[in-house]
């Protein structure tokens, strides 16, 4: 189909190109074609390529380019007629004998004497839209002849004055002698369906399956066996002859063929049946029109394949210019909608009024204004579809179905007999729905959702009028204002016209989405699937229009007026004015079928954001409708209910159980369970555990009410005599040697000679200077004074001694505050002051004496902070030593950082962790002019191990350890005697009562080891 | 009576509160415990705002841009407001900025403190302890150190009915760990208990005899 198509389009070729003539196919291609039989018979690609066009004549020069009118052999002529896409290169000029009727008309009836038989209208294809199978060949009786109509029967009839459409005029043929009503009883061919594919057959005579216009063109498929029987005419020059002749032989021929009496089989009738409902009956029209290519070199050379002139109509779009105003009406563009039906007096001649409303019609299919020489109304838009009649009158000169269209016939109800049945399911129009015109077609924008009235051009979107100032008829198609013919798919674009005025005698009509009726994608659920379910609210059910389709047989068409019927809501008792609804609500189906505007946002994570435009419902495959429609109809399960108490209490969902299994746990043995599911043993376990919960749980439930009053109050404190015996006893021995000196079994500590921890720490201490800072670390608080005060104490004397200024930081707070508390006491102390040779009025004083620096947060990183402010200044040091605890100045300088440098680090710690945090972290920088930090470590008892273990890993660095109370009374003895003798015996009662505590707390620990022991015996005696 | 004696009545009235604990707890020890909580909170927020923040506003932000440390002075603010997010569930995510900065400095000066000042320099001397003079130290340390990390080996092999067990030799041998590891631990709660008792006799000597008549 698509394999003729031009290379290029004539619209994308620059302008001077085709001023001169020079188009990639189309009119062009013709003068190319001239001199295809001396270039090998090759073709230009063309889309009519394998049409059978009729005999043009070329002449002229006036249009010519220069090139082409030195082709030799050619009287080319160019006719004010032609359309503009042909006028471009063609030279091809329509036939003047054919003008005044298109071909199809002219064609002359052959059997004249066939009997004319009513349709059987219930072998008419039903397009079926789920199967889409093969209609079964149709047992109606193909006793009606194929109409034919020839000029020499059409040309002598007088045409009507003021008649443009030469459809208008009384077609003299007696209904009797004519079968064209054969076209009905045709399966694939219903009359009134005609679409651009049975004009381009009626305007090219023998031309079957014209390319119409998209969609309609792809479902024209006729049958190929049934057009290669076609082809077999005797009248058609075998394909070698064709070959063999010259242009003006074969146009000779051509004339010749014209004029000679055609055979019309009913196949050659395809054209006159929508395309769609052809390609519904015979699926292997789907294949391309067998006679386009077996007959049409019996008709032309192959030369002149696809230069023959083609009607405006079988133009493809890229031929015909976006404005619709001058494209052809070639499509059912109200296939629905159905008018006034027929009345059975088909005897009745037409009258002249019959005419005179007959001109008003639109740009029928087949009178096309290239072929038509009379200036074609612009005022005729839209052509109402009809059925044919059930009989027609002997006497009658036009077809019984364009009587039809005279909306002043009488309006006698068509029986249900009369009417196929694909139109039996059509939703009747009102008997009173004017046909529509361009000025009844109008609907103001009020009347129009927002997105049908911004598809309607000239229409703002403005306040929506009151309903009755619409006065266009429901469910016709709004052709527009300035629409003379259009094309299918404009169209078929075109806005909806919803139905507002209320019809006396309801009749619902078949909305029709101008998405779902472009044809373009034939898809006949999109033209035919959804349903107006609120297009007419007012609008009654149906009637049942001809003989009842069984449920296989039913169509789409039929199945889509049954659920409208089923959903469309009930007629109110008294027409009412259908209240204004506002622009922006659409009805379901326009919404269904009308994708969003704005994408789908989905989510995927959380995270990953994506927009998905949302398809119309049309447009959806079957299984996606199912999918859709599965998930419209699945709800979710409602949440399991959440436990109010017990080991699940407030849990759901996740921890739904299983009934089996909550039976068997509850109720059975775990053995029952592994019966049941087949569980583990540790399954078995798990169940056993969560059952004896449940259990206990349940026996706590049932006895809640009354225990909760219990269990509000408050336990009594329980004493454990255990423990308070322990404590007790430690607390006896360790008060008792200050009260006594029976109980000093302890060693006192041997002060004749120092550790060399301890000397270590004498060296340290005594290379000190006057007026240097020492920076000590108080990494211990309150909690920690009972044990470090004396060491401490110890030590800030010494420095004191020294004439040393310490300098005190701690990275806890309550070290630093501990420290200001020890050194504010230990300055006013005056036997510490008199130790120092200072008097009761000089005491040491903050800021002066010594510095007690801010804390360092964060640890380690504080500590880390302090070395880099001690070592490399800066911002660092500013905010380290400038301000103390009490954010006063702490009058350090600049040489006293360099100070601190050259002197060593007392740590005073109390765990572990502030121990390791000093000897790592207080390093000096890896520079060679650094002095290598010294700490002097003082700990508690507690950071013995670790302090000796860092002592003996790092003994350039450390210095120590001294450990808590031990340390504290040799450094005193050695370094610092007591004054008094209150404080010696303090001091000695002191290390009396810790060492008789430790000896009681190691013999309570040994005595619960062994109690514990025992009791674990007697425990295992006990089981055996 | 001075402000100390009096603190000196308060500090042994408290210690015995404390002490009451020994029957349970009651009301006097949370009492006791409650003040030392809210103490110890109330001047932890006076330090830090009196000695921290104040002087590192004063220095570094007061001034505006004149101030040669007005940016680096920014830095902490800004992660020191995005830990106050942390107030906020809704918020809190910000506030793990912050958090994220705090815990990786103070990570990598914990390592490099760890590695730098702590295992290289006793892998030197568990090395140096091989001496003649002292190899037994150095064996033992050798077997400790080993077996100790030994039993903290988390890996195992599944058997055939499913349970999932550690090989033998590492069961041995971090059986050998374990109780190099009780010992260490029995020392160390050896020391804390003399710790503790070392002051509680300072409790008794600062606190409670000097409340002792005559």
């Amino acid at each position: 189909m698509s394999k003729d198509r031009p290379l290029f389009d004539d619209e994308w070729l620059p302008g001077w190109l085709t001023d001169a003539g020079i188009t990639s196919a189309g009119p062009s291609a013709e003068s190319l074609a001239q001199q295809r039989p001396q270039t090998g018979g090759l073709t230009m690609p063309d889309p009519f390529a394998n049409a059978v066009i009729p005999p043009v004549r070329t002449g002229g020069t006036a249009a010519v380019p220069r090139w082409m009118e030195q082709a030799p052999g050619q009287s080319q002529e160019i006719d004010a007629g032609v359309p503009a896409w042909m006028q471009r290169g063609s030279l091809n000029v329509i036939e003047p004998s054919s003008l005044p009727l298109p071909m199809w008309m002219r064609r002359k009836v052959e059997d004249a004497a066939a009997p004319i038989s009513e349709p059987d209208l219930s072998a008419l294809p039903m397009p079926d839209l789920d199967a889409f199978a093969p209609p079964q060949p149709s047992g109606a009786p193909q006793t009606v002849a194929t109409p034919k109509y020839t000029a020499e029967t059409l040309d002598p009839l007088p045409w009507l004055p003021g008649v443009s459409n030469p459809l208008d005029q009384p077609v003299p043929i007696a209904m009797t002698d004519s079968n064209w009503l054969s076209e009905t009883s045709d399966p694939a061919n219903p009359p009134g369906m005609n679409t651009a594919g049975d004009e381009a057959d009626r305007n090219t005579g023998e031309q079957p399956a014209q390319p119409g216009p998209r969609g309609l063109r792809r479902l024209v498929k006729p049958s190929t066996g049934e057009l290669k029987g076609e082809t077999s005419q005797p009248a058609t020059p075998p394909p070698n002859d064709a070959a063999n002749l010259t242009y003006e032989a074969w146009e000779r021929t051509q004339a010749e063929q014209a004029q000679a009496p055609q055979h019309q089989t009913d196949e050659e009738l395809l054209g006159a049946v929508p395309d769609w409902l052809a390609t519904v009956e015979n699926p292997s029209a789907a294949e391309p029109p067998a006679s386009s290519v077996a007959g049409g070199p019996e008709f032309m050379p192959d030369w002149f394949a696809g230069l023959e002139e083609q009607s405006q109509n079988a133009a493809p779009d890229w031929f015909n210019p976006a404005e619709i105003a001058n494209t052809p009406l070639t499509g059912p563009t109200n296939v629905p909608i159905i008018s006034e039906p027929v009345g059975t007096d088909a005897g009745s001649p037409v009258d002249a009024l019959a005419l005179d409303w007959m001109s008003d019609l639109p740009d029928l299919p087949g009178f096309s204004t290239v072929e038509s020489p009379v200036e074609l109304s612009p005022e005729s838009t839209s052509l109402p579809l009809e059925l044919p009649p059930a009989e027609t009158g002997a006497t009658d000169d036009i077809p019984t179905w364009m009587r039809e269209l005279n909306p002043d016939e009488s309006a006698v109800p068509p029986s249900s007999g009369g009417t196929p049945d694909w139109l039996a399911d059509v939703p009747r129009v009102s008997d009173h729905a004017p046909v529509a015109s361009h000025e009844s077609a109008e609907v103001p924008a009020a009347d129009l959702p927002e997105w049908l009235a911004a598809l309607q051009p000239g229409v703002s979107n403005e306040a929506p009028l009151p309903a009755e100032a619409d006065p266009s008829p429901s469910g016709q198609l709004n052709l527009g204002r300035n629409v003379s013919s259009a094309d299918i798919d404009a169209l078929m674009s075109l806005p909806m016209v919803s139905h507002v005025e209320p019809d006396p005698v309801p009749s619902p009509s078949m909305p029709l989405d101008p998405g779902s009726l472009s044809l373009e994608e034939s898809d006949l659920d999109s033209i035919l699937g959804p349903m107006p379910a609120a297009a007419t609210p007012e609008a009654a059910p149906p009637a049942e229009i001809g003989p009842k389709v069984p449920h296989s047989r039913r169509t789409g068409l039929s199945r889509a007026v049954e659920t409208h019927t089923a959903n469309a809501p009930k007629p109110p008792a008294e027409p009412e004015v259908a209240p204004v609804r506002p622009a922006t609500a659409l009805p379901e189906f326009v919404a269904d079928m009308r994708p969003s505007d704005v994408p789908v946002q989905f989510k995927i994570g959380g995270v990953v954001e994506i927009g998905v435009e949302e398809a119309p419902l049309s447009q959806l495959t079957d299984q996606l409708r199912q999918l859709r429609d599965h998930a419209l109809a699945f709800k979710p399960p409602e949440p399991p209910p959440t436990a109010s108490a017990g080991p699940l209490a407030d849990l759901a969902g996740p921890l739904a159980v299983e009934p089996v299994i909550v039976r068997a746990a509850t109720s059975a043995s775990p053995s029952a369970i592994s019966a049941v599911g087949g569980a583990s043993d540790a399954q078995l376990r798990r169940v056993d555990v969560i059952r004896r919960l449940l259990e206990i749980e349940g026996t706590e439930s049932t006895t809640a009410g009354a225990s909760r009053p219990k269990a509000a109050a408050r336990p009594a404190a329980r004493v454990n005599v255990e423990r308070l015996i322990v404590s007790l006893i430690l607390l006896a021995l360790l008060i008792a040697p200050f009260f006594t000196h029976v109980l000093n079994v302890v060693t006192p500590p041997d002060t004749s000679a120092p550790t060399a921890a301890q000397s270590a720490v004498f060296n340290a201490m005594d290379g000190l200077v006057a007026k240097q800072p020492i920076m000590v670390a108080f990494e211990y608080g309150p909690t920690g004074a009972g044990e470090l005060d004396d060491l401490a104490r110890d030590l800030l004397h010494d420095l004191f001694k020294h004439g040393a200024k310490p300098v005190i930081v701690s990275t806890d707070f309550a070290g630093a505050m501990h420290a200001e508390s020890l050194l504010s006491t230990f300055g006013h102390d005056a036997n510490e002051l008199q130790a120092l040779n200072r008097t009761a009025d000089q005491p040491l004083l903050a800021r002066t004496d010594y510095v007690v620096l801010r804390y360092l947060p964060a640890g380690a990183a504080g500590v880390r902070t302090m070395v880099s402010a001690v070592y490399r200044g800066g911002l660092e040091a500013q905010t380290e030593f400038t301000t103390d605890l009490e954010g006063q100045i702490s009058g350090l300088s600049l040489s006293d950082l360099a100070a601190l440098r050259n002197g060593p680090v007392i740590v005073l710690a109390e765990t572990p962790e502030d121990v390791r945090n000093w000897a790592e972290q207080y390093r000096a920088p890896a520079d060679a002019s650094a002095v290598p930090a010294k700490i002097i470590l003082a700990t508690s008892a507690a950071a013995d191990a670790t302090a000796s273990t860092y002592s003996a890993a790092l003994p350039q660095t450390i210095i120590g350890p001294l450990v808590g109370l031990r340390d504290a009374t040799l450094y005193e003895e050695l370094r610092q005697p007591p004054t008094t003798p209150t404080a010696t015996d303090r001091l000695l009662q002191r290390w009396q009562s810790v060492g008789l505590g430790a000896w009681a707390a190691a013999g309570l620990i040994l005595f619960g080891a062994l109690f514990g022991l025992l009791g674990s015996f007697r425990r295992r005696e006990a089981r055996r | 009576m001075t402000i100390n004696l009096i603190a000196t009545y308060a500090a042994a009235v408290l210690t015995v509160l404390i002490f009451s604990y020994l029957l349970g707890d009651n009301f006097l020890y949370r009492i006791a415990v409650h003040l030392l909580v809210g103490a110890a909170a109330g001047y932890s927020l006076i330090v830090t705002v009196e000695s921290v923040i104040i002087p590192w506003i004063t220095l570094t932000l007061i001034g505006g841009f004149a101030n040669p440390n007005f940016a680096i002075g920014l830095i902490p603010l800004l992660v020191g407001v995005l830990l106050a997010f942390k107030i906020s569930p809704r918020l809190s995510r910000f506030g793990n900025l912050g958090l994220a900065f705090v815990l990786g400095i103070g990570g990598a000066v914990a390592i490099w403190g760890a590695v730098a000042g702590t295992l290289l320099p006793l892998a030197v001397d568990v090395a140096h302890s091989f001496t003649p003079a002292t190899a037994i130290n150095g064996f033992i340390a050798l077997i400790g150190t080993l077996s100790t990390l030994i039993y903290f080996t988390y890996i195992g092999v599944r058997r055939s009915s499913g349970e999932v067990t550690q090989p033998l030799p590492i069961q041995l041998i971090g059986r050998v760990g374990q109780g190099f590891i009780v010992v260490t631990l029995g020392a160390t709660f050896a020391l804390v208990i003399l710790s503790a008792l070392t002051i509680f006799t300072g409790v008794i000597v600062n606190r409670l005899l000097v409340l002792k008549p005559g």
